[in-house]
């Protein structure tokens, strides 16, 4: 895992790639930091992050997408398969990499409360926790980018995928308006059942499996749509909800110290690399 | 010792390789001979774990691929069929990954490098960008990492494709070297590379093992269909008349060349019956000037096993069987063009 990281660190440093992430970041927490906190005159740094985070929707697809699409393509994953390291390791020796490129302006982020704190008092402790709120963020957005680059030997495909979906749910709070109640719920259920049987009808490419998955799934929303009401809606709420990342970022702008909101990016951070690992132990079976 | 065992691999379902069953003992240099298409890079891939097997299982000097992979993989070097090289890394730096991948102690990673990359001899490209080495250096970059640690197994796909006749002529050198000691399993579709360089072959078509030994097995295998190719002197119908007379001989084909007569015989081959047969021609008045046992070369072997299907080959001995005695049936009465034809089968 070392040795991974290592040169994956080297390789980001030594291209232009990383670099304009990390000066694309700077420049524009610049303009905020000037706007809010200078002549604006506000104290609270977390504002500017509030402001910025949208940028990582395109910023970490940036770093992210050449991940493994690289490897693949130039045909370099071959080395690692065949080295004696796990999957898990080569996945997360790379995340790790990743990680640390983007704590680079992070951690340079991390001065400017202090550059405030020579003009008057400075709410410190909330700054910084939304600071690692904002890291976290970055983490989750870079942890799904290194899953659609598993995906893909495109760079481009991988970067499109990846910012489609970070772009779905940065805007999940305006699109769950459209989507509520019991009716879209059903539709929207039964569109993830029918999904859920065919990725095990094309897994265990037995046609009754999927079929049987599916029937199961629906008996049961049906079940508890009749036992509950309300059920569906409610259902579907919480299912946009889980899927709105940057939502759980803005709660630390009221100065809430959100453990949830830790914990949650910290879920999404390991389900990804987890499917991540998945896909690629997929690969080496098909 | 690398053991592979009933190894299947299906795309979708394409199957690449079929129920392939072999091994590899220590210290041998063995070559998987096939032609484009017939699953030899498969293969490899399986052997390597870059991919899971369908079903079947590999055993690296008895640490199996499927629950011991690490180990199992610690055992290999491998060379895949593009050598796998980050563009944007110097030589010494990726033979430094490769050390640290494969876990060598710090202590002794920077001598490994070193010894690899004397082996394999690129020593003197250490300093450059991968990106900017000729395919001849980049061959022997992969070779050098696959060498990395000094595996006691290496796996190489297509060593030398790619390289100009010069280059392959240093590779071919290069891996017997090697052979002395490490154990080499190459995979190629240039025979003579493969007769060159290996002990034993491997012939696989269509994802199946169709023929394997030594080149000289081979050869023998195939030698009881090869038959003796004499030279006389002589009248046609003379040396036909002579020959008729001895019953174990079936002449194959006849060819006048001036006044020398080109006769293929198929007969036993040994060396009482060859004399028997010098002198029952000397006395007709066809003196015998040459006499040579007509062995098929690994050539027409690995056609003839690469292109009919494996079934074809299984019952060949019998065709040949009944070919015999259709021909001492019809006795010396058959036109030219019916012998050439069954001198080509």
């Amino acid at each position: 895992m070392k040795a991974i990281y290592k040169r994956e660190l080297a390789s980001h440093l030594r291209g232009l790639v990383g670099w304009i992430a990390i000066a694309m970041l700077l420049f524009v927490t610049g303009i905020y930091f000037t706007a809010y906190n200078l002549q604006g005159q506000i104290p609270y740094f977390g504002y500017v992050l509030g402001s910025i985070s949208f940028i990582l929707i395109f910023l970490c697809p940036a770093l992210s997408m050449r991940t493994f699409a690289e490897e693949r393509k130039q045909k370099t994953d071959q080395l690692l398969l065949s080295a004696p390291v796990s999957l898990t390791s080569i996945v997360l020796g790379k995340y790790l990499a990743l990680i640390t490129v983007f704590a680079i302006p992070v951690a340079i982020c991390g001065l400017y409360p202090l550059i405030l704190m020579q003009f008057g008092h400075v709410p410190l402790l909330e700054t910084y926790t939304t600071l690692l709120a904002f890291f976290l963020l970055g983490c989750a957005c870079l942890s799904v980018g290194v899953f659609f680059s598993t995906l893909t030997e495109n760079q481009i495909i991988a970067f499109v995928a990846t910012v489609v979906v970070l772009l779905v749910s940065y805007l999940m709070n305006g699109l769950k308006t459209f989507v509520t109640g019991s009716q879209t719920g059903i539709v929207l259920f039964s569109v993830l059942a029918l999904a859920a049987g065919a990725l095990a009808w094309y897994l265990a490419r037995n046609f009754v499996l999927g079929a049987v998955v599916f029937t199961v799934l629906e008996l049961l929303l049906a079940a508890a749509t009749l036992v509950k009401t309300g059920f569906m809606a409610n259902a579907l709420d919480a299912l946009l909800d889980g899927a709105a990342m940057f939502t759980r970022f803005d709660s630390f702008l009221n100065g809430t110290l959100d453990l949830t909101a830790y914990l949650y990016l910290f879920t999404v951070i390991a389900l990804f690399q987890f499917f991540a690992v998945q896909v690629l132990e997929k690969r080496r079976w098909s | 010792m690398i053991e592979a065992k009933n190894l299947t691999k299906y795309y979708g379902s394409r199957c690449a390789v079929k129920e392939l069953s072999f091994s590899v003992e220590k210290g041998q240099i063995v070559g998987l001979l096939g032609p484009n298409g017939a699953g030899k890079s498969t293969t490899m891939k399986m052997l390597t774990g870059c991919m899971a097997p369908s079903h079947g299982s590999v055993l690296v000097e008895g640490y199996d691929l499927a629950t011991q992979p690490i180990k199992a993989r610690g055992q290999i070097g491998y060379l895949p069929e593009e050598p796998p090289l980050y563009q944007d890394m110097k030589v010494g730096e990726y033979l430094n990954f490769v050390a640290e991948l494969r876990k060598l102690p710090k202590a002794t990673r920077k001598t490994e490098v070193e010894t690899a990359s004397k082996q394999a001899g690129v020593g003197e490209v250490m300093g450059r960008l991968i990106r900017n080495l000729s395919k001849g250096y980049r061959q022997r970059v992969g070779l050098a990492a696959a060498l990395v640690g000094h595996p006691p197994f290496l796996i190489l796909d297509e060593p030398t494709v790619g390289l100009d006749p010069q280059q392959m002529i240093e590779m071919r050198q290069l891996i017997q070297e090697l052979g002395k000691e490490h154990t080499v399993l190459l995979s190629s579709h240039i025979l003579s590379e493969v007769s060159a360089v290996c002990d034993h072959i491997l012939i696989v078509s269509g994802g199946e093992l169709v023929a394997q030994g030594t080149p000289e097995e081979l050869q023998e295998q195939m030698q009881a269909s090869g038959g003796l190719e004499i030279v006389v002197i002589g009248q046609e119908e003379v040396a036909k008349n002579a020959l008729a007379a001895l019953e174990w001989a079936t002449i194959l084909s006849i060819s006048a060349e001036n006044d020398q007569l080109q006769i293929v015989l198929e007969m036993p081959q040994d060396t009482q019956k060859k004399a028997e047969l010098s002198a029952t021609l000397a006395q007709a008045g066809c003196p015998v000037i040459s006499m040579k046992e007509r062995a098929a070369s690994l050539e027409e072997i690995f056609l003839q096993v690469t292109q009919n299907p494996p079934q074809r080959i299984e019952e060949q001995p019998e065709q040949q069987e009944e070919q015999t005695k259709e021909q001492q049936e019809q006795s010396q009465q058959q036109t030219p063009e019916e012998e050439q034809n069954e001198s080509d089968l």
